[in-house]
């Protein structure tokens, strides 16, 4: 008997003692408001190029201090150069901003995955996330209304959302816009791109010009900018070739052999192209193209032009190592200020005085890199030092491109930034 | 006479399957258009020897390390894991010394470490192999996040000097040394073949005086050796990047089909034969597919699983098929 009330009060206690600990784990998030003033602008100064304008007049009004905040970011991986650089780049703001950021990856294929993951930021208590893919997003921006959390987009064109879901997303008053990895599929120039590096390697090598080329794009359903970028290549040299002295082949674009379903190059792949002598890849060429080549030992014979960089390709870049990459495309790790500063503003309770009725998708420009200069330049970039200190814009700089930072600061301002993010930009 | 003519039949019966996978994929290749490029059929190039090689070295060293603990009775999941660390530690010493030897060595001697670990924790701990093996891959697996800064390896496989060993003809020499390392311990070495009476009754093999712990501490042994090389290989032709969540499991497993395979094959030789030439067949028929355009995605798993259900379903009923060929020619004798 008296064994039994023992176990009762034991077993009440226990309980009180969980309920306790659930009522404590509920409340740890807020924290009082942190006074302290502004970092100082830092070690670098600012490239003078976008909010520079205003940023003059900033340091003069007098700059309201942002409330204290925390910002979760949703990669698309948990490692590798654009990571590690925004990473460091957001870090760098921190103080300055008064952000804190933490951070979580979401897969590319499980929807609900990616809102179980959306879901654990809010309950973490944050203010804003920053979202790098379109997965979900009519269930993630609904989970973010109901919360109060705002949402920006980031190395993503939200093509989905945009075309299937534009009023529950992009009307959305929790849904800020979205600094896009290049081009919006409203404005696509990769194939000129692509080509025009083509032509300034012949012109570097009148010697020995690539005078046949095959191209790799990903599956249309998930990049459909990668086909029109193929096809603007494609009408690019065939306009060319028609005042050539030496003409450019290019092989059609294989439905079956060319288009890489997010799987290596096959090998057969250089069979079956017996006579290109490069590869424009619009698909990542770095993890879905070089491999194949290298171990298909033409990685000495071919060339490959293409996008993205995930490290190590300086070695063979240009003239150095076997000289087979030919062309990368990245995005800066600074075009985060776009959402970033969106954010803050609906954070802190205010706009630019031009601010759009409904969120936008802003493509941002791109290093492109096609020279040894190039890549000497590429080199000192934040993204490729992964060191803030290399960053394009300060904390300060950033400071005033918010309208709380800065009262003249401007919409139109924050999203011209985003097209000066050149490699001729780089310090 | 007799024992000339049993090695040939011995070498016909081992190499009918790769013989007849070649005739196979030819006869669907040559009636395919998608297989011909400026008149040529693109199946019978130089780049199908290459490609065999290079694939079937890389299936060969990692097949070994998982049948020898198979065949010692134990399946050791922490195979991909010790391979994938082992992968990312030599390959950044051998960048930093700019030297291949180097990093070959550092792979034997890390896939030794790696799994000597395994076998301290496996034969200490007391636990069933499967947790054991399963825990250590987690572990391996979460070390390769802090080895050179959760970068993995990038660029080892992409300098000419520095993969030679993932190359023809550099390719075969950890591949010789891997079967040379499986060769020495299951046929010269006491431990080889006690391994073999504990795998068939472990009770048995202890009562006759088999020091079981001994047994398990150099089989890991040598499969630290062959883990060593096939890492050197797997570095040597790809990029490695950190793992987590048992996918490693994933990597090592995708090299698995040839062991069993091989071990039927092996039956008219020897199982390390075996291996070899049903990782040779395997690839054939992936560079087939790969012809075909169908070397990635749905359809290529799809041809592969039916391919193989049916090869074991048919290598299951070897007895049966003996059996009623044994009756048959009892019976025309009798008649």
């Amino acid at each position: 008997m008296k064994k039994a009330l023992l176990k009762k009060i034991s077993a009440t206690m226990l309980a009180g003692v969980m309920a306790i600990s659930a009522v404590g784990c509920g409340s740890g998030g807020n924290t009082a408001n942190n006074s302290s003033a502004p970092a100082d602008s830092g070690t670098t100064s600012s490239d003078s190029n976008t909010a520079s304008g205003d940023s003059g007049d900033a340091e003069s009004a007098p700059a309201v201090e942002g409330k204290d905040c925390t910002i979760g970011v949703a990669f698309y991986t948990d490692t590798g150069f654009a990571v590690d650089s925004t990473k460091a780049y957001l870090e760098s703001l921190s103080d300055t901003l008064n952000v804190k950021f933490t951070y979580t990856v979401l897969t590319q294929t499980d929807e609900a995955a990616n809102l179980t993951k959306i879901q654990e930021l809010i309950s973490s208590n944050v203010d804003g996330i920053i979202c790098t893919m379109d997965l979900g997003m009519t269930s993630i921006i609904q989970e973010c209304e109901a919360a109060g959390v705002y949402l920006g987009g980031y190395l993503c064109d939200y093509d989905t959302s945009y075309n299937t879901a534009y009023d529950q997303v992009f009307k959305s008053d929790y849904f800020v816009g979205s600094a896009v990895d290049g081009q919006s599929p409203d404005a696509v120039t990769i194939g000129t791109t692509m080509f025009d590096s083509l032509i300034e390697y012949n012109e570097r090598n009148a010697d020995a010009p690539i005078t046949h080329v095959s191209m790799a794009i990903f599956p249309v359903w998930a990049f459909p900018t990668q086909q029109v970028g193929a096809e603007q290549f494609v009408a690019a040299v065939e306009a060319y070739n028609e005042t050539a002295e030496t003409p450019i082949t290019v092989d059609p674009l294989n439905e079956e052999s060319d288009v890489l379903a997010f799987a290596p190059l096959d090998t057969t792949y250089f069979a079956k192209h017996a006579d290109s002598q490069a590869i424009i890849s619009f698909a990542a060429g770095s993890a879905f193209v070089y491999p194949t080549m290298v171990q298909a030992g033409v990685d000495s014979s071919m060339k490959l032009f293409t996008t993205g960089f995930d490290g190590g390709e300086d070695v063979n870049f240009g003239t150095s190592g076997n000289g087979t990459y030919q062309q990368i495309m990245v995005t800066a790790p600074e075009s985060i200020t776009y959402p970033l500063v969106l954010l803050l503003n609906k954070i802190n309770g205010v706009s630019f005085s031009d601010q759009p009725a409904e969120a936008e998708r802003v493509s941002s420009a791109q290093y492109l890199v096609n020279s040894d200069e190039d890549m000497a330049s590429f080199q000192k970039s934040c993204f490729f030092t992964k060191d803030a200190a290399n960053a394009m814009y300060t904390p300060q700089d950033v400071l005033n491109m918010t309208a709380f930072g800065n009262p003249n600061a401007t919409y139109a301002d924050l999203k011209g930034i985003l097209s000066t993010m050149t490699i001729d930009s780089i310090k | 006479m007799k024992g000339s003519g049993n090695i040939i039949k011995k070498i016909v019966l081992s190499a009918i399957f790769p013989i007849l996978m070649f005739v196979v994929m030819l006869i669907i290749t040559a009636s395919n258009d998608k297989c011909y490029v400026n008149g040529k059929l693109i199946f019978l190039s130089t780049d199908l020897i290459r490609q065999v090689i290079i694939n079937a070295c890389m299936t060969i060293c990692v097949a070994l390390a998982i049948w020898l603990q198979l065949k010692n009775g134990r399946f050791d999941f922490s195979g991909g894991a010790s391979m994938i660390l082992t992968a990312i530690i030599a390959g950044n010493v051998g960048l930093t010394t700019n030297s291949p030897v180097i990093a070959l060595l550092v792979a034997v001697v890390v896939g030794i470490v790696l799994s000597s670990v395994t076998a301290i924790v496996y034969i200490i701990g007391r636990l069933p192999i499967i947790i054991c093996t399963i825990g250590m891959t987690l572990l391996y697996e979460s070390l390769t996040y802090l080895v050179s800064g959760g970068q993995g390896i990038r660029i080892f496989y992409s300098q000419a000097h520095t993969s030679i060993f993932g190359r023809i003809p550099g390719v075969l020499v950890p591949t010789a040394l891997a079967v040379a390392a499986f060769v020495i311990f299951t046929y010269f070495t006491a431990a080889g073949r006690k391994g073999k009476v504990l795998s068939n009754n472990q009770r048995a093999g202890v009562n006759i005086g088999i020091d079981e712990k001994k047994n398990v501490f150099v089989t890991y042994i040598f499969t630290g050796i062959i883990i060593g090389l096939a890492a050197i290989v797997y570095v040597s032709q790809h990029e490695v990047a950190p793992q987590s969540g048992l996918a490693t499991s994933g990597i090592m497993f995708s090299y698995i089909v040839p062991v069993f395979m091989g071990t039927f094959i092996g039956l008219a030789s020897c199982d390390v034969v075996g291996i070899a030439i049903a990782a040779i067949g395997m690839e054939i028929m992936n560079y087939g597919l790969n012809c075909l355009n169908l070397g990635a995605g749905g359809w290529q798993q799809i041809i592969m699983g039916i391919f193989v259900l049916g090869f074991y379903a048919f290598s299951a009923q070897t007895d049966k098929i003996q059996a009623f060929m044994e009756k048959r020619k009892k019976s025309a004798k009798s008649a």
